[in-house]
């Protein structure tokens, strides 16, 4: 149970030398879990390389991540895998379920051989039965629309019981109608398991919903602002 | 995990189909090969047995004739070139009296006689000097022995023919007639049989052309003709002895040499054209001042015609004029000698485990003391393998004539004995023994193995089978008492080899060596031993090399010598690699196209272990489906034949095939780590990172820098292609131009490269694999291009073009392949077969080697070609 993630002067570049892109400029910022955080930025500022690494998917150039206490780069591959798999779920852009499985075992796929508390199956119809999707359980990706296959990655991404849900831009395939829907669905989430949410949005409508809203440009933080206690706080 | 996979399979039929195939392909391949290649070794056993059946049981010698080699119990199957005499007719008496003994056949080799023949004529067309090249060239299957001579004849030029001085002066003979009868000789054996039990022996009676056998009316009758006490012909300084033996004789129809002799008529081109007598007076004054033939030697010559004659046909002449009884004087001048052999290191000894080395003895010439007659005095071509041996000296005026009765002609192909006419038994009296000539003078193998034959050459170093046959009356007229060289026996109540009649025949033997004090060895089921001689170099010929033989070894019985077999293995390493390459790729391209699936399932938390894992266990249950298959095809085949398949063998395969199932999922396995779950965070493709080459302006740009961008798994179906058409060419080549064997060194062993049918399925199979390797890969390559594709379509691209593009690709694959296989043929080649090749071979190699693959290529590129047709333009536009 990690309650607050901690970024200490991250950078983030990619390529070499000659072509080299700061992807994220010396960031520094605290994450808190019973905040729902929302990410905006114009394409290429840098907010799903910002989500990789508090995610741990990919490790900084420089800079330290911690979780609570612990100091991130100093664990090894295969207990990441571990961390990710226990405290962190993920909802991306382009859903990502795997093709060949059906709704429940997408749900099931990160706990795969993987031992818990409670039955894996039952919670997975729980989950599917939460996010409206009680009569697809034994559907293909393929015979989904886009807001279902989201869905299903949103109930995958609670399965194992995370204290985060990192989602990039969860709502960027599918219409306003629906968008709402889901981020309806996220705020449900936050009030039943608690978990820490930071969502990546291009929708200003759907961050004001967020209890903090982080602006970023240029691989850079320009604005970070409280909504509930209307204070803010400017990062330069 | 295993619900899992196989939950995976169910969802993507498609593709579970053709894993099926190519694991069906794979299974069936390498156990049909493995069943087949065990059941074909049988028919070499039976073939050889049934040529080797002697027609005789035990074979009598004059004692004291043993050579080195039987101290390895071996016998030289062509004894008998080198027994002259040596066995008394009391002895044979004697061998005729021992119980059990049925046929008692002697044979007398009385030696070698020459006849002049003419083979043809030349025509002079006009007065002038003509020179007559005349050739003598034979050929024991490896090389030609030619031996000629050249002669000037003036033609028409005012010269008169009986003038013999003409030559000594001018070095020409003169000529008046317009046609010139050229003569060749002609020189064949001569050997005496008895009549009766040569019949019930072979049925030599049965051969005879008409009717006319030797019967008892024959008769032999021998007078002295000399000119001791004859004053008046001792006065004319004439001095001769000899015996004159008439008797009847019946010939072979048959040639075993190969040779011809030949003639080529040419007109001196001189300055002047002789027209008047001055002229030729001047002509002939300049001819004896300058130097006669060397003189004429300098002139340039036109060719007028050339004459040839076949041994055939010379043959044919012989009989011809022998049935009119044109030869009333044939003088039997050479002896049989017998080859001297040494034990030398063997070059193969995996091989042939003996090897000897004819020794030849040294500073042979023939002294002609007071011979005048040019026509004999070029006795020195005779390669002189053997010891010369002559009835007289060569002037001939000892020797005995023989002046034949001619009865009829026999046919040696008729005779009752072994049926094979290319038999390789050699101890049969009426075939010329032959060999193989297996190695070069270097040591290296010849291919094909060329048969060798013996040559009318008395002392070469096979000796040619008697021509013209007599009764032994007649031999022991010529030759005396002893006139007998071996008796071939047969014993009652032995039909096939085995322990009772091998004691009977030793019984026999053992009582003709007491009898008679003679050598008496058993022939029947005596074991055929390969023995590698090597001819040496003699006088100023090079050594041939190595020549194989079947000798006899006596005292064992039939043992059949194995021949290590290249070709099979070679199939089977080209079958495995290509099955290695295809479940490789096979593996990695399932790798590939789920990578973004992987980059999910880490993200979601998975480990690196747990996918590495998935990959193994998915290998491993296709690999255990082929197992399963292929084990219950070999169980199957075992059934049939049940020894040649062991268990323990098919236990083999099946780690085999597990075990490249396992190595195919390494490489994935292992790219696993390098997949960053951060992908999954990207909007796009998961995209290779692009090599460009040159710029992209067409169709055929398009297609090259698509393979290049992707160069390393191309490589995979470059090799998976050009492997199985290297060996295509390798085979064809051998199937074609070495009769389907190639003798080769290997690992300094003596192997042989034995090409079947077999050998076209396995690389037909492995060609079909080849293309489902590069089918998957340029799928997979279409698949990753969707986008692109789906753009030009967007753009307004055709769908031929786009057939174009992908077809475009297989065929590039297929000629980088064939380019490939090129080199890797032109290297086995040349590493088997040493650098013999000529430029046509290498034409023919090259295109070949070039077709093969770009079909292969163009199959493999149908189907991703369709896929890539049906890609939707908005695609691209997602
Ligand atoms: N793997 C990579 N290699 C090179 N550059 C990269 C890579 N990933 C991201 N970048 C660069 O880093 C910068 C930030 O990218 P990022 O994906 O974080 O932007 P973003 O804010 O998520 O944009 P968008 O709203 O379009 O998703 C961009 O300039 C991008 O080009
Ligand atoms: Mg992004």
């Amino acid at each position: 149970m990690y309650k607050q993630i901690q970024l200490n002067g991250i950078t983030k570049t990619y390529g070499k030398q000659n072509v080299k892109t700061v992807a994220l400029n010396d960031i520094s910022i605290r994450l808190h879990k019973n905040n729902l955080t929302s990410i905006v930025g114009s394409s290429g500022s840098g907010k799903s390389t910002l989500l990789s690494i508090v995610g741990t998917l990919e490790k900084p150039t420089k800079g330290t991540v911690y979780y609570d206490e612990k100091n991130i780069s100093e664990i090894r591959a295969n207990q990441l895998s571990e961390l990710r798999n226990i405290h962190i779920g993920f909802i991306f852009q382009q859903f990502h379920l795997l093709p060949a499985l059906t709704a429940i075992e997408n749900v099931l796929a990160p706990l795969f051989h993987r031992k818990t508390s409670y039955n894996k199956n039952t919670k997975a119809k729980e989950l599917l039965e939460l996010v409206g999707l009680s009569d697809k359980l034994h559907a293909l990706p393929s015979q989904l629309s886009g807001g279902q296959q989201q869905r299903v990655a949103i109930a995958r991404a609670l399965i194992a019981e995370p204290d985060w849900i990192l989602a990039d831009e969860p709502t960027g395939n599918l219409d306003t109608e629906t968008s709402e829907k889901i981020i309806a669905l996220l705020m449900e989430i936050k009030q039943q398991t608690a978990c820490g949410i930071l969502l990546v949005t291009h929708d200003i409508a759907l961050s004001r919903q967020a209890d903090r809203i982080i602006e970023m440009k240029d691989g850079q933080i320009i604005a970070d602002t409280r909504i509930n206690n209307n204070l803010v706080q400017t990062n330069d | 995990m295993i619900k899992w996979i196989v939950s995976h399979w169910k969802r993507d039929t498609g593709k579970f189909a053709l894993l099926v195939i190519g694991a069906l392909l794979i299974s069936s391949g390498l156990s049909i090969l493995i069943g087949l290649s065990e059941s074909s070794k049988g028919t070499i056993v039976n073939s050889l047995e049934k040529k080797w059946n002697a027609s005789y049981d035990i074979v009598v010698r004059p004692s004291g004739t043993k050579s080195e080699t039987e101290k390895d119990g071996l016998i030289d199957p062509n004894y008998l070139s080198g027994l002259q005499g040596g066995i008394s007719f009391d002895d044979l008496d004697k061998i005729k009296e021992i119980d059990d003994v049925e046929i008692a056949a002697p044979i007398s080799i009385l030696g070698f006689s020459s006849i002049i023949e003419i083979f043809g004529e030349v025509h002079f067309p006009e007065s002038g000097i003509y020179k007559i090249t005349t050739n003598y060239v034979e050929n024991d299957g490896v090389r030609d022995y030619s031996d000629g001579y050249t002669a000037y004849y003036g033609f028409d030029i005012g010269l008169n023919h009986e003038d013999m001085d003409i030559i000594s002066r001018y070095g020409l003979f003169a000529s008046t007639e317009e046609n010139l009868e050229l003569h060749g000789s002609f020189t064949f054996l001569v050997a005496g049989i008895d009549p009766a039990e040569e019949a019930q022996l072979v049925g030599l009676d049965e051969a005879v052309d008409g009717s006319r056998y030797f019967s008892d009316s024959d008769k032999v009758h021998s007078i002295n003709e000399t000119s001791q006490g004859d004053e008046e012909l001792e006065e004319l300084g004439l001095d001769f002895n000899y015996k004159r033996v008439t008797a009847p004789v019946i010939m072979s129809n048959f040639s075993f040499v190969n040779n011809y002799q030949e003639a080529i008529l040419e007109k001196l081109d001189l300055e002047t054209d002789l027209e008047s007598e001055e002229d030729i007076k001047e002509f002939l004054t300049e001819l004896e001042q300058n130097g006669k033939e060397d003189y004429l030697d300098t002139f340039e010559t036109e060719p007028v015609e050339t004459v040839k004659a076949t041994s055939e046909e010379l043959h044919e002449n012989l009989l011809e004029q022998s049935s009119l009884g044109a030869y009333r004087d044939l003088i039997l001048y050479e002896k049989p000698s017998p080859l001297t052999y040494k034990a030398v290191p063997s070059p193969f000894p995996e091989r042939w485990n003996i090897a000897y080395e004819i020794v030849p003895p040294a500073n042979q010439t023939v002294n002609i003391p007071g011979e005048k007659n040019g026509d004999i005095s070029d006795y020195t071509y005779y390669t002189k393998y053997r010891e010369l041996a002559f009835y007289d000296d060569p002037s001939l005026s000892r020797a005995p004539r023989l002046t034949p009765d001619f009865l009829d002609y026999y046919d040696p192909r008729q005779l009752s004995i072994s049926s094979d006419p290319v038999t390789e038994l050699p101890m049969e009296t009426y075939r010329t023994p032959t060999a193989k000539h297996m190695l070069d003078a270097s040591n290296s193998p010849v291919n094909p193995p060329k048969q060798v034959t013996a040559t009318s050459n008395p002392f070469g170093y096979l000796m040619q089978s008697p021509t013209m046959l007599t009764t032994m009356e007649a031999a022991r007229k010529i030759m005396g008492e002893e006139a007998i060289s071996a008796v071939r026996i047969k014993v009652s109540g032995v039909n096939s080899p085995g322990p009772e009649s091998q004691s009977k025949l030793e019984a026999v033997a053992q009582e003709i060596r007491s009898e008679t004090g003679l050598e008496a060895d058993i022939t029947l089921g005596s074991s055929p031993q390969p023995v590698l001689i090597k001819i040496p170099s003699v006088d100023d010929l090079d050594s041939l090399g190595w020549v194989e033989q079947p000798w006899i070894k006596t005292g064992e019985s039939i043992a059949i010598y194995d021949e290590a077999v290249l070709g099979y293995s070679g199939i089977i390493i080209c079958l495995m690699a290509v099955a290695i390459m295809y479940v490789f790729t096979t593996n990695l391209i399932a790798f590939l196209s789920r990578k973004k699936e992987f980059a999910v399932l880490k993200a979601v938390g998975w480990r690196n272990s747990k996918l590495r894992h998935l990959l193994l266990t998915e290998s491993m249950l296709i690999g255990g489906f082929v197992s399963f298959l292929t084990f219950i095809v070999l169980l199957i085949l075992r059934q049939e034949n049940p020894e040649s398949l062991s268990i323990w063998r098919i236990c083999l395969i099946i780690c085999f095939i597990l075990l490249i199932y396992f190595v195919g999922a390494l490489y994935p396995s292992y790219l696993v780590h390098n997949i960053s779950p951060h992908q999954v965070m990207k909007q796009g493709e998961v995209s290779a990172k692009g090599a460009r080459f040159g710029r992209t302006n067409g169709v055929v740009s398009l297609a090259r820098n698509n393979l290049i961008s992707r160069w390393t798994r191309n490589l995979v179906s470059v090799l998976a292609i050009s492997l199985p058409t290297a060996l295509l060419i390798l085979f064809l080549f051998v199937s074609f131009q070495l009769n389907g064997v190639m003798y080769t060194s290997w690992l300094g062993e003596y192997v042989a490269l034995e090409i079947g049918s077999m050998h076209y399925y396995a690389i037909i199979l492995s060609l079909i694999i080849a293309i489902m390797t590069t089918a998957e890969l340029i799928w997979q390559n279409v698949l990753e291009r969707t986008r692109e594709i789906a753009l030009f379509k967007a753009l307004g691209w055709g769908n031929p073009r786009i057939y174009m593009m992908v077809l475009l690709e297989g065929a590039i694959l297929g000629l980088i392949s064939g380019i490939v296989g090129i080199f890797l043929s032109i290297g086995i080649l040349s590493y088997l077969y040493g650098d013999s090749l000529s430029f046509g071979q290498w034409l023919w190699l090259v295109l070949i080697n070039v077709g093969i693959p770009v079909v292969v290529g163009l199959f493999s590129a149908v189907f991703p070609s369709i896929r890539a047709v049906n890609i939707e333009p908005y695609r691209g536009l997602e």
